[in-house]
């Protein structure tokens, strides 16, 4: 039996607004570990878009997808592994053009923020389309690697179906491994980031940490994550959908 | 097994709504009309305050103009806006209106700015019974080139004997006439958009209600 390399739990909630709203969650997520590589993806889709659950859920499913392929056919090192977020938020893309084209419909349907990552031992790469953010802990300190871009207006977001979409990548590579990752979409950035300058309120993410890194079953953390986010406390400070990834390097 | 009831959350301004109610206080809108007005402000303040969120981020401030223009509020957040009484008299200077509105709207934005605090693209909400009155023109070029630039969102109600036909030549989105001053449901609506915006991120478009107060 292969050692545990990542304790991973995520969890992706319905927001207040969406249920007044009668709308689904729009929020997506999809992980895997391979070895000694941990590949996360999570999506947020644009409320205004007919189609954003599944653009949210194709783009998720889609870059992580690309992420497994890159590990498994290619030499994976901190410099590849920057081409790798790039290649899987252009796999999303692709996979959403397609099936916008299958339906016939506008690819502004599915439109959806995108934050991509691969993290080993020994290195971790982000990118990130739209808003949400990063996190990483190391030796006790949290860096916030990706954030919410600043726009002139809080509801000006870049999605991944947008025509200029390339424009507003933001990468965060040839970071060394956390032991810690935390990634969230922007249901939670608020309660998570000190604004303006996005860096990590600590408050929030050590107790999440701790959790991680504790070890337990994931499908058990997970059902505590999934539990937090639907809490009468979280949703008194964010009515919007919310997705959490969590992440402990074992070992 | 760690409590996650001990996760903090970050203090954090909150991103702010802010929306511009302009409105006529010639002396044609005398009687039912501004009666009808002012049942309506006391009821979009009520729906505001209704949802939580909307209270603590929408901002409204009230501007008003007859012969003259007077700023009656201050941007204020909805959980504190007091609806005023307002009476009607004198000319329609829309213009001057116009242009105070986004001023007032600029300096708001230089205060965030300044403050570091979050916001959304701002709203004009016009309501007249009138037309524009002569040299409206600059205040129009002003709000085309805003509206192009996204720097605000500008609608234009017209009430029972509104020159909807000038009023066309204002803003460039085609302004909508009220029905049966039918205040209290286009506030409803007003208060309902203001909160969709509110917890918004849309590229450009909001799905608004339904505007069953009024026509196109």
């Amino acid at each position: 039996m292969q050692p545990k390399t990542w304790n991973v739990a995520g969890a992706s909630v319905i927001g207040s607004s969406h249920l007044k709203l009668g709308l689904p969650c729009q929020d997506a997520h999809d992980y895997a570990v391979h070895g000694e590589f941990l590949l996360a993806a999570i999506a947020d889709g644009a409320g205004s878009a007919a189609k954003a659950e599944i653009g949210s859920k194709i783009a998720a499913n889609a870059a992580r997808g690309q992420l497994l392929n890159f590990c498994t056919n290619a030499t994976v090192d901190a410099k590849a592994s920057e081409q790798a977020v790039l290649d899987a938020l252009e796999a999303a893309r692709r996979a959403l053009e397609e099936v916008a084209i299958k339906d016939g419909v506008s690819l502004r349907e599915f439109a959806t923020t995108l934050i991509v990552l691969i993290a080993s031992r020994s290195f971790m790469a982000v990118a990130q389309i739209g808003d949400g953010g990063v996190v990483g802990c190391w030796e006790g300190e949290l860096k916030t690697l990706t954030r919410p871009p600043i726009g002139e207006y809080i509801n000006e977001v870049t999605f991944l179906t947008s025509d200029n979409y390339r424009d507003h990548i933001q990468l965060a590579a040839n970071y060394p491994c956390p032991e810690r990752i935390a990634a969230f979409t922007d249901g939670l950035q608020m309660l998570a980031l000190q604004y303006p300058d996005g860096e990590p309120f600590g408050g929030f993410f050590k107790p999440l940490f701790s959790l991680i890194a504790e070890g337990d079953e994931d499908k058990k953390l997970t059902a505590q994550l999934e539990e937090f986010l639907s809490s009468q406390r979280l949703n008194e400070r964010t009515d919007d959908d919310k997705t959490l990834l969590l992440a402990a390097h074992t070992g | 097994m760690v409590d996650l009831a001990k996760v903090e959350f970050a203090e954090n301004p909150e991103p702010r709504c802010p929306c511009v109610l302009l409105l006529d206080t010639s002396g044609s809108m005398g009687g039912t009309p501004i009666a009808s007005l002012n049942e309506g402000l006391k009821t979009f303040a009520t729906s505001l305050m209704g949802d939580p969120l909307a209270a603590k981020r929408v901002e409204v401030a009230v501007v008003t103009f007859d012969s003259a223009v007077r700023v009656v509020q201050e941007f204020i957040t909805a959980d504190q806006f007091q609806p005023p009484i307002l009476n009607a008299d004198g000319g329609t200077d829309m213009a001057s209106g116009i242009t105070k509105a986004l001023d007032i709207i600029e300096a708001r934005k230089t205060q965030y700015k300044s403050n570091g605090i979050a916001y959304y693209r701002p709203w004009v909400f016009m309501i007249t019974d009138g037309a524009p009155n002569a040299g409206y023109e600059a205040a129009a070029q002003r709000i085309k080139s805003d509206e192009q630039k996204k720097r605000v969102a500008f609608f234009t109600v017209g009430v029972e004997g509104a020159n909807m036909e000038l009023l066309e030549q204002v803003a460039p989105r085609k302004p909508l006439r009220l029905l049966n001053l039918n205040f209290n449901e286009m506030f409803v609506w007003l208060s309902t958009s203001m909160q969709r915006v509110s917890q918004s991120k849309p590229e450009d478009q909001v799905p608004l209600p339904a505007a069953g107060w009024g026509t196109v």
